[in-house]
């Protein structure tokens, strides 16, 4: 057996709280041999980002580290001084952060931020470690490399920024690169294709590789071996088909079973359409200034969708695609500029007044991020009976009454009288789908409801929802960026690009037969 | 870049014009303007001289445009109290103002600068400490007091220094100052520290919760997992980054100075045009009054340009950037 | 094994766990009880006062510039000493307290309701009518407060009401601006489209659900704002130009006192000069740490 490149033994890490310590990281051991590819799994909260910083010692002031050995390459680097461990730093251990929004010097043109890494560590002339950034950017297929040295890192994207810092971790041939999340904050289609890039590259260098991140197919798809962590502890480690095919952990099983399974058969639906679009089209238009002119966009393009009572209709699409713009133009929360929009049979597209009165009355819409759906300063049993007071439904006892009962029915009776900041993630969307259903709409549109919950989590909401679906039979346009994980909900899926929809059909036609490229290219991203 | 420099001095120009229209109106159009515009002892023919020499007998529109042309020429009325025409006695006042808000800005940034910054990159010093909490202190207490406590221990209790007047004036390279002589600096002591307390404190807090956010940045992190030595780190990242809000809170506060003179001028009686302002408005001048105002905003819109220009050259993300790549 | 999904935090009384963890650090206890004191020695003026400085009757002239400690010709000591007309300087103070406060509080109070409904108003128009609103709140905020002051002071003339005016016109912009940024961050938030979806009315959404989360800001600046405004109307009325002198505040109080201060005869002014300082910094101690507690600062684990 190899020595192994990384060998970490007993690694801790205590965050100092407002609310008193927090043991982040506990007892963690393992090891990286020279050139693998290792995965880290966990969900939030699992230290696992810490435990990446900690092997770097780039944690917060606020954070104590303890370990009782880390070495690398048969060194010991946990007692190195400072002096020591900048050198160490990107020349034999390289780290790649979560958002590159964030970690990149926004003043600084990143050509200098990539000369100042070879010049800290080398003694490269300027004008010869300009040569060796540009080579870089090159490798990372940046276009342009000589010129866009000179670029400052706001002028990029999202997706080129995190080549841009892939080619800094590299820069320096490290033996050892830690991705922590390198591609949770990028579109899904990019992320297939920086992951792939990373992988490769690092590959050619022969260089190791520790990724994290809380996707466990994804982590399974370039890792042969894996190490899953929850609360700070290592639960289960060993080879990632082994994990996948035979957990041993009961926390690892319950994060197996969240990957989301397709469901069988479709809902019986009922045969009158509740929402129609016909080539609808909505057009945004910036504002003309004195020295630009206006630009317009068009999100939705033409675009023509039937949804019934009963049904769970998909809508997938990188970001950009429009889907968004979709599902808040069914709601009118826009106007279409051609076009016809229908809700249970009669014309709403330019519905003002009462006629749009009568479309809130009966649609509701649950959002994306479960910490911005809910107003902070009110108690969940007012948030649910919101609604039903806005709208006068009934007399106002018998509004308390149904509100409780609707919280009972998401599995959250005991949390009338909180705030929405003394619950979870997956209680708040459980407490926005309350709110949405309390009054029996027909028709709901779920804008990436479940995206930003852990996977475990995720799938109890989602079990959750299509329960109260089957139960009370509205028709819903889920809309999400994850092909593979719409195929637990729904009955047919329609893919979206660049305002118009590509592809639409029945769930498993769509998943295992995609017609369109696009729809390929989505099932690919998605590690299903 | 250089269409925002543009759109921000139409902006500049814009405030000039709707100033102008507003000075006009208070004293013009309310109240009856003669009476602001002339003594109260001038003779009843003075007066009709004067309502015919100003225009005043003309529709209101015209007055403003005459008003105008008054202004653009530099022509801002004559001063009741001392009989010159009140824009040269803005600019004879105002280099001893200049001087003061000039020595107090020195010191204050010698000062402040590099506290606030080892408050923030060592918070637990005692120096940091004594920093921050002396900035809580600076910035409580009103001008006035801190002048009159140092008057009470340098000038009253140890006699060290004195409490009124300017020190002898020299031409310097054609400009008048105090500063040429020893004597001229035991004058300004007193003032400018008492208009650096406040801006010291101001400084700190400032300095101290920019790079205080700035230090917690994820780039900031990501320079030291590059390998570059934390000295390194801290100049071209930390503080490249950090002195961006500094340098234009600097430049605002200057034209703060300015104004703020007026307290510190009267208690110290420094012969700066805060002064002045002051006497004019016990003394009902207005024509100084209103020489003064259109002055002030000129500094100012001229500082906000300067201020917005710094901001370009110093942040490359505040100029329209071209395309994205 | 249950998810980490059940882990919420216990329901604790918001209210009293703030007010204990804004009192952690001792400097701020020290401030709360000074700044306590001292609302209630002006609150109580009338009754604890052993003079009425605005009744001639009550006071003698035989005791003026009288040191601190001094004996009363009537028996009992003078702590803070007298002025020029026999005043005791205590009882002074503690009208001076009042007249400051009430000016300050006045101002902020009227200056925070016109700024919030502005600032939410120029959030919620959006477009041209914020941008206007916006650059006349730049403009306004870019001039330092005191030359505003002075200048309305010089057309409008002394006296109580139009210094609270003065002040008024010099704080609401501030509060327009901090209410407009965070209306606008409240309104990009999905409860605001959830209220918007829901179909509840304008009315609704203003009050029930954009107003409260955006006054919790605001909050965190008054105390520091009051404390710039008592600061403010001091040196207004120290210069001559703010109460006028039957209603002196604090700043007349100093102002009355500097001509004694050169003959050595520095209590007239340093008491009340004291007194101002003591209030402002536990206004200003307690609010930077109300601001602290405000801001959101978690840096989780990973």
């Amino acid at each position: 057996m190899n020595a192994p490149l990384l060998q970490v033994d007993g690694l801790g890490v205590t965050f100092r709280t407002r609310a008193g310590a927090v043991r982040a990281v506990d007892g963690v051991s393992f090891a990286i041999q020279p050139g693998e590819t290792l995965g880290l799994i966990g969900e939030s909260g699992s230290g696992k980002s810490a435990t990446g910083l900690a092997i770097l010692d780039l944690l917060d002031p606020s954070a104590t580290r303890t370990a009782a050995n880390i070495t690398l390459a048969g060194r010991r680097i946990d007692t190195l001084d400072a002096g020591a461990m900048a050198r160490l730093r990107g020349a034999e251990i390289a780290i790649i952060f979560q958002d590159p929004t964030t970690s990149l010097n926004p003043v600084m043109r990143i050509g200098d931020q990539m000369i100042e890494m070879l010049r800290v560590h080398g003694s490269l002339s300027r004008d010869a470690a300009a040569q060796r950034a540009a080579e870089a950017l090159a490798q990372v297929a940046i276009p342009d490399p000589r010129s866009n040295l000179a670029a400052y890192p706001h002028q990029f994207s999202g997706g080129m920024r995190q080549r841009v810092c892939i080619a800094i971790a590299l820069l320096c041939q490290p033996r050892l690169i830690i991705a922590d999340e390198p591609t949770t904050a990028l579109d899904s289609l990019v992320q297939l294709d920086v992951l792939n890039l990373l992988t490769r590259l690092t590959r050619e260098q022969g260089a190791a590789l520790l990724l994290i991140s809380h996707n466990l197919p994804l982590v399974a798809h370039y890792a042969r071996r894996g190490i899953v962590m929850h609360r700070g502890r290592i639960v289960e480690q060993g080879p990632m088909a082994t994990i996948m095919a035979h957990p041993r952990d009961p926390y690892t099983r319950a994060l197996v079973q969240a990957v989301p399974g397709r469901r069988m058969g479709t809902s019986p639906t009922g045969g009158t359409p509740v929402v129609e679009a016909r080539a609808a089209s909505v057009t945004f238009r910036s504002r003309r200034t004195l020295f630009r002119k206006a630009r317009t966009t068009r999100a939705v393009d033409g675009v023509s969708l039937t949804i019934r009572a009963g049904e769970t209709v998909a809508l997938v699409g990188a970001s950009g695609s429009g889907k968004s713009t979709l599902g808040r133009l069914l709601l009118r929360l826009y106007d279409a500029d051609s076009g016809d929009i229908l809700f249970e049979g009669a014309p709403v597209t330019a519905a003002r007044g009462t006629r749009l009165k009568g479309l809130r009355d009966r649609t509701q819409m649950i959002f994306q991020d479960p910490y911005a759906s809910l107003n902070p300063r009110q108690r969940v049993i007012d948030i649910v009976a919101e609604p039903l007071h806005a709208h006068g439904d009934g007399p106002s006892a018998g509004r308390a009454q149904k509100a409780r009962a609707m919280l009972a029915d998401v599995g959250l009776a005991d949390f009338a009288d909180r705030l929405p900041a003394q619950l979870s993630g997956g209680q708040r969307q459980r407490v926005a789908i309350a709110r949405a259903l309390v009054r029996n709409p027909s028709f709901v549109v779920a804008d990436e409801p479940v995206s930003a919950l852990d996977m475990t989590i995720q799938k109890q909401v989602l079990d959750l929802f299509r329960r109260l679906q089957g139960e009370r039979r509205f028709a819903c346009l889920f809309i999400s960026h994850d092909l593979a994980a719409v195929g637990a909900l729904a009955d047919r899926i329609a893919v979206m690009q660049s305002g118009r929809i590509v592809e639409e059909g029945p769930r498993d036609q769509v998943l295992d037969r995609p017609g369109h490229d696009y729809t390929r290219r989505l099932r690919a991203a998605s590690f299903g | 870049m250089a269409a925002f420099l543009f759109s921000r001095l139409l902006q500049g120009l814009l405030v000039l014009f709707v100033m102008s229209l507003l000075v006009f109106t208070s004293v013009f159009a309310i109240g009856n303007p003669v009476d602001v515009l002339i003594a109260a002892e001038a003779t009843q023919e003075d007066r009709e001289a004067m309502i015919l020499r100003l225009g005043l007998d003309q529709p209101l529109v015209v007055q403003y445009f005459i008003f105008l042309k008054g202004l653009l020429s530099g022509d801002g009325g004559r001063s009741f109290a001392h009989d010159v025409p009140a824009v040269s006695l803005i600019a004879a006042r105002f280099p001893a103002t200049l001087e003061l808000a000039l020595v107090a800005m020195v010191m204050a940034v010698t000062a402040g600068l590099p506290l606030g910054l080892i408050a923030a990159m060592r918070p637990r010093s005692w120096i940091a400490r004594m920093a921050l909490g002396y900035s809580t202190l600076g910035f409580s207490v009103p001008t006035f007091g801190v002048a009159i406590t140092l008057i009470l221990v340098f000038a009253v209790g140890l006699g060290w220094l004195p409490s009124s007047g300017r020190g002898p004036v020299t031409q310097v390279l054609g400009f008048p100052t105090s500063l040429a002589t020893a004597a001229g600096w035991q004058y300004i002591a007193l003032p400018a520290t008492t208009l650096a307390i406040f801006k010291i404190a101001l400084l700190i807090r400032i300095v101290h919760a920019s790079t205080r956010e700035v230090i917690a940045a994820d780039f900031v992190r990501f320079a030291r997992a590059k390998g570059v030595p934390d000295g390194r780190v801290n100049t071209h990242h930390v503080l490249r980054n950090s002195l961006i809000p500094v340098v234009t809170v600097l430049a605002l506060e200057f034209g703060g100075l300015l104004a703020f003179a007026v307290v510190t001028e009267t208690i110290f009686a420094w012969p700066g045009v805060g002064r002045l302002l002051l006497e004019s408005i016990t003394l009902l001048d207005r024509p100084v009054i209103v020489a003064y105002l259109m002055a002030t905003v000129l500094v100012f819109v001229t500082i906000n340009f300067i201020v917005d220009a710094l901001y370009a050259v110093l942040d490359p993300r505040v100029r329209v950037a071209g395309s994205d790549r | 094994m249950t998810a980490a999904d059940d882990l919420a935090p216990a329901p604790a009384t918001r209210t009293s766990a703030l007010l204990a963890q804004i009192a952690r650090p001792w400097p701020v206890r020290v401030a709360m009880a000074l700044l306590a004191t001292i609302l209630l020695g002006a609150a109580l003026a009338p009754l604890i006062a052993p003079q009425d400085p605005f009744d001639p009757a009550t006071f003698d002239l035989f005791d003026n510039l009288l040191p601190p400690g001094g004996r009363a010709a009537s028996g009992g000591r003078y702590w803070f000493g007298t002025d020029e007309q026999g005043r005791d300087i205590f009882s002074a103070i503690l009208y001076g307290l009042r007249i400051s406060l009430l000016v300050a509080v006045t101002s902020a109070a009227v200056a925070i309701t016109i700024g919030v409904i502005i600032g939410l108003v120029s959030a919620y128009a959006g477009g041209r009518v914020d941008a206007l609103l916006m650059r006349i709140v730049d403009i306004k905020l870019s001039f330092p407060t005191i030359l505003i002051a002075l200048v309305l002071v010089a057309v409008l003339g002394r006296g109580l009401d139009k210094t609270i005016f003065a002040l008024i016109v010099t704080q609401w912009a501030y509060y327009a601006r901090t209410v407009r940024g965070v209306a606008l961050a409240e309104m990009g938030k999905n409860y605001i489209e959830a209220a918007r979806v829901g179909g509840y009315g304008f009315r609704r959404i203003l009050l029930v659900h954009l107003l409260p989360n955006c006054l919790a800001p605001v909050l965190a600046v008054v105390a520091l704002q009051v404390g710039g405004a008592i600061a403010l109307e001091s040196t207004l009325s120290f210069l001559g130009l703010g109460v006028p002198v039957t209603k002196p505040s604090l700043g007349l109080l100093i102002a009355n006192g500097f001509t004694f201060v050169m003959s050595g005869r520095y209590w007239i002014s340093v008491f009340p000069g004291l007194a101002l300082i003591l209030l402002v910094i536990s206004i200003t101690v307690l609010s930077d740490r109300v601001r602290e507690i405000l801001r959101p600062s978690e840096r989780g684990a990973g």
